[in-house]
């Protein structure tokens, strides 16, 4: 019963971070503002963190936490839509201080001023979007500015030249060589194989005082105050961004984050830990299935003997692609992928219109008013994804309210919302039910239908 | 009469077969002109691509191979055509398809000894081609994502050429130096957006095969994915969009089969019309 009580638990925990992730803004809705970036200041200040060395006091190591970014934004407090006439004037901010007057015409995205016209004149702002008949301009509060600063801990480490310890140097376009610290340049990148940073990758900074001083690349880059920034892009889509690549004159939303927003690094490298387990795992499960079939002469045995033998013959095929020194090989790998596997799988695709047009014959009939429904959209999806769709209603668009019926507009409206709306309600189902399937699993819960064997 | 509609929906399978062969083939004989729409998935491509700058690299995932060719080709010569034409740099890369490379190698120099042949573009500064990976496509993702990715995952190209040595290369070094990631496959993977896009922001475009785009267009209204090539219909518009005015100039495969495509579609309607037509004469039988 306990496993039945942790398999919904999590499942509701599962289903608890899907809402707080995706249908809960990712940022705190009250203090999230929203504005166009007004500069992009680098201003570095170090601070002296953390200093020590490893026991036998051959390496020091600092370890500095750095302010890379100050990123200022002023509050955009609502969008006035401006129409477009191109012979108006208005008045943009120039190049140097003060404004000047330009025909509308000439106005860009991100361009900042006064803009005049009837009920919004006086209207300063920056410009969002330009189309042929209107332009947006974000108009700006002017009273608040959010401050938005990015720390990441860059590590010093110095070695002594006499040291006898070898590191791998890698110069750009040769392969990676040994050497000792005394041979160290500054712009080196170098990578260690002994503690205490093993693995890790830095650049030689400078090489003074019988010690040559490595950099290591920032390992961590922290939002600093849990913000986070999301960008909206030309397209009018929304898209998070680092600190690192936001630009003057983008408009942004930023603010605190939700808690587990934050979480989503550490999810991605759980799984990609998990997967590459699971590949491990599923082929040991697979010889191991095979093998006690073929030693048990199970039904079908032979089966798994076909198996083996495929995994072996593919293996040395593959062996051949881009071999050009082993000539058998290479024609082994011609033959298997080339002659074999490129026209079956040619042959087997180009089948499927044929069978898809027999079964839509012979199954999409009109017997209920749910399969009439289908039918429709069937109909006008495929008409809408077809030239022949366009050429039908294509004289529809001569007409100002009645373009929007034209088959391909249809079409595009019943794929982006009701089906787009279904696929996700689908999915959302699908996930939380891969989720409580893969908790049996782990619970040996995985026979019958619900729950009714344990193992 | 009632007898002939109600034997409309037991047509013999292989009639239907002869059809769609006949229909399918017909344009490849006789030249039909169709007007296109522009649909704002493609078009989010389009403009993504186009505002690629000189400066970065544009990654072009295409893992498809003879299977998948009819619809995934053209959405891939599209988009080479566009950097081309633009002088982006691109680089090529597969996941768990074998035979994808030779695919894309030969859809680039196709384009390059050809409609491209005055502008000398050379293999290793233009484009690489990275050869195919076989793993799970998230490991991919999160080695390209860490410093000198594209370096550690794809120690030699295609041609078996170590990177280090590619002039490309050696400016493209990990995910940073890319601009946009063009996923074309059968069913792109949506990790792409869990572990490249959703932590760095990296904008994605997605090319499917039209039966699978119902399942990805939750993507284009979210956001997530700035556009995406649906089928053959996504690379004929496409087409369209790089040459609006020059019919001849429209070469892709999907240009080339967009015709052939509507021809087969609108027998399988027609089909699906005179199946109901005898669905409804034997409902009217049974009344009777």
């Amino acid at each position: 019963m306990w496993k039945k009580r942790l398999i919904a638990t999590v499942t509701f925990i599962a289903g608890l971070y899907f809402f707080l992730e995706y249908v809960v803004p990712p940022m705190v809705p009250a203090r999230t503002r929203q504005g166009v970036i007004q500069s992009v200041r680098s201003a570095p200040m170090p601070k002296v963190a953390k200093r020590w060395s490893d026991k036998s006091g051959v390496v020091e190591v600092e370890e500095r936490t750095v302010v890379r970014q100050r990123i200022d934004a002023r509050l955009v407090t609502r969008t006035v839509t401006v129409p477009n006439r191109p012979g108006q004037v208005v008045r943009r901010e120039g190049e140097q201080a003060g404004l000047e007057e330009v025909r509308l015409k000439d106005v860009r995205a991100a361009d900042r001023g006064f803009f005049l016209s009837g009920r919004e004149r006086r209207t300063r702002g920056v410009v969002l979007e330009v189309t042929r008949d209107r332009v947006d301009v974000g108009v700006l509060g002017g009273v608040s500015t959010i401050r938005m600063a990015y720390q990441r801990i860059e590590t010093t480490l110095s070695i002594p030249i006499a040291s006898e310890r070898e590191v791998t140097r890698t110069t750009k376009g040769d392969t990676p060589e040994r050497v000792t610290p005394d041979k160290l340049k500054p712009g080196d990148t170098v990578t260690f194989k002994w503690r205490p940073q093993k693995g890790k990758t830095g650049t030689v900074s400078k090489v003074e005082g019988g010690k040559v001083l490595v950099s290591f690349f920032p390992t961590v880059i922290v939002p600093y105050g849990r913000l986070v920034a999301f960008r909206t892009r030309s397209t009018g889509a929304v898209e998070s961004a680092a600190a690192e690549s936001l630009e003057a004159g983008e408009l942004v939303r930023i603010g605190p984050t939700t808690y587990l927003s934050r979480m989503l690094a550490s999810v991605n490298n759980f799984l990609t830990v998990l997967g590459a387990m699971a590949w491990g795992m599923g082929l040991f499960s697979l010889w191991l299935v095979h093998s006690m079939n073929i030693r048990r002469r199970r039904p079908e045995w032979y089966l798994g003997v076909i198996v083996f033998v495929a995994i072996g013959f593919g293996a040395v095929a593959g062996y051949g692609f881009g071999n050009e020194e082993v000539l058998w090989a290479r024609n082994l790998n011609d033959v298997v992928f080339e002659h074999m596997l490129l026209p079956m799988g040619s042959t087997v695709f180009s089948l499927l219109a044929f069978y898809m047009a027999s079964a839509a014959y012979r199954s999409f009939k009109a017997k209920s008013s749910e399969a009439i429904l289908m039918m429709v959209s069937a109909l006008i999806i495929m008409l809408g994804q077809i030239p022949v769709g366009m050429w039908l209603t294509e004289w529809l668009g001569h007409y100002k309210y009645v373009d929007a019926l034209q088959l391909p507009k249809i079409s595009q409206w019943i794929l982006y919302g009701p089906s787009s709306a279904a696929v996700k309600g689908m999915w959302f189902g699908m996930m939380l039910g891969a989720i409580a399937v893969g908790l049996r699993f782990w619970l040996s819960l995985e026979r019958g239908a619900f729950f009714d064997r344990e193992m | 009469m009632l007898d002939f509609l109600i034997n409309l929906q037991k047509i013999d399978r292989r009639w239907v077969y002869l059809f769609v062969f006949a229909a399918c083939t017909f344009p490849f004989a006789v030249k039909i002109w169709l007007p296109l729409y522009t649909s704002p998935e493609t078009r989010g491509v389009y403009e993504t691509v186009d505002k690629c700058p000189p400066d970065k690299v544009v990654l072009v995932d295409s893992s498809w191979d003879a299977g998948s060719m009819g619809e995934n080709k053209g959405q891939v010569e599209v988009v080479f055509d566009h950097m081309l034409r633009n002088g982006t740099k691109f680089i090529v890369t597969a996941q768990n398809v074998p035979l994808a490379p030779q695919f894309s190698e030969a859809a680039i120099e196709a384009l390059v000894n050809g409609k491209y042949k005055d502008r000398h573009y050379k293999y290793g500064e233009q484009w690489v081609n990275l050869g195919v990976t076989i793993a799970a496509d998230y490991i991919i993702m999160q080695q390209i994502a860490q410093k000198d990715g594209l370096h550690r995952q794809y120690p030699k190209d295609y041609r078996g050429t170590p990177v280090g040595q590619l002039p490309l290369m050696k400016t493209a070094r990990d995910l940073s130096d890319i601009y946009m990631i063009h996923a074309v496959t059968y069913t792109p993977s949506e990790n792409w957006l869990a572990f490249i896009h959703g932590p760095y922001g990296t904008p994605i475009t997605f090319g499917c095969a039209g039966i699978q785009s119902t399942t990805y267009y939750r993507y284009v209204t979210s956001g997530q994915i700035n556009g995406m090539l649906v089928g053959i219909r996504g690379s004929a518009e496409y087409d369209a969009m790089l040459y609006p005015n020059d019919m001849k100039a429209r070469k892709s495969l999907g240009s080339r089969l967009i015709v052939p495509l509507a021809f087969g579609h609108v027998v399988i309607i027609l089909a699906i019309v005179i199946g109901n037509i005898g669905y409804f004469a034997g409902g009217r039988r049974r009344m009777q």
